[in-house]
């Protein structure tokens, strides 16, 4: 992570991931990752969005994290008491760091 | 007045109990349009999906309420290196017995104690939707119930 990213990455967060999925079920996500920072949450677009499953309207935001890190698609981005399903995870360079952007 | 909450309550309440727990196939079930499943799998969603009140008197109506009812299973998993760790076969296969098992519970149910029928609104259809980040094959099944 380079030392401009570390500066900006200031927001705390936790991820959760479901468990493996046993006898077909995959239950409640847990607590995976603590304490990783990220930047501060931005919106995508002044538009709410809507889920193509139930058609039900969310705000579709973004963050960076360190690349190194153990997140990917389907986990949970905690931060404070919001939780927030990471609906993409694509892996970024800039300035010769790598780190991911998470659409939320 | 019958009350479309009720009819909803009282059908969540019955796949509840026909599709979770240890003997069941499905994860969990929300009587409504839930915002996010955090990667459970699989989920039922029952949502209110409109009402007809025809008038049949100066004093009375005769209610009938549609639902509309969601199957969501994950469509695959694999871990980091590739391996499946769940297939599509595998999500085909649990759509289809969860399907069938809403079928069985329609049968034994035609009465309610919110309703006086209750049927299919037409077929059912599905597809491969997004979900918080992962593929979901999803069933929508349209549910109509007469009060009356």
């Amino acid at each position: 992570m380079s030392l401009a990213f570390r500066r900006l990455a200031k927001v705390v967060a936790n991820t959760k991931r479901a468990p493996v999925i046993s006898g077909g079920k995959r239950g409640a996500p847990a607590t995976n990752l603590i304490g990783l920072r990220c930047l501060p949450l931005d919106p995508v677009s002044a538009e709410l969005a809507q889920r193509v499953g139930l058609s039900t309207p969310h705000e579709t935001l973004q963050t960076a994290v360190d690349a190194a890190l153990d997140v990917k698609e389907g986990d949970v981005l905690v931060v404070g008491s919001r939780e927030y399903p990471i609906r993409a995870c694509e892996e970024w360079e800039w300035r010769g760091s790598r780190y991911l952007r998470l659409v939320l | 007045m019958s009350d479309r909450a009720e009819v909803r309550t009282e059908f969540a309440a019955l796949l509840t109990a026909g599709l979770t727990g240890p003997n069941g196939p499905a994860q969990a079930v929300y009587r409504y349009r839930v915002g996010d499943f955090a990667g459970q799998t699989p989920v039922v969603v029952l949502g209110s999906a409109g009402s007809e009140r025809k008038r049949m008197s100066f004093k009375g109506h005769h209610a009938a309420y549609w639902l509309d009812l969601f199957v969501f299973v994950l469509y695959n998993l694999k871990d980091p290196a590739g391996a499946v760790l769940w297939s599509e076969q595998q999500a085909e296969d649990q759509l289809d017995q969860i399907e069938q098992l809403i079928g069985l519970l329609l049968d034994g149910n035609q009465t309610g104690a919110s309703w006086k029928a209750i049927d299919y609104d037409g077929r059912s259809q599905i597809d491969i939707v997004p979900e918080g980040g992962l593929p979901y094959l999803r069933e929508f099944i349209p549910m109509r119930f007469a009060t009356f």
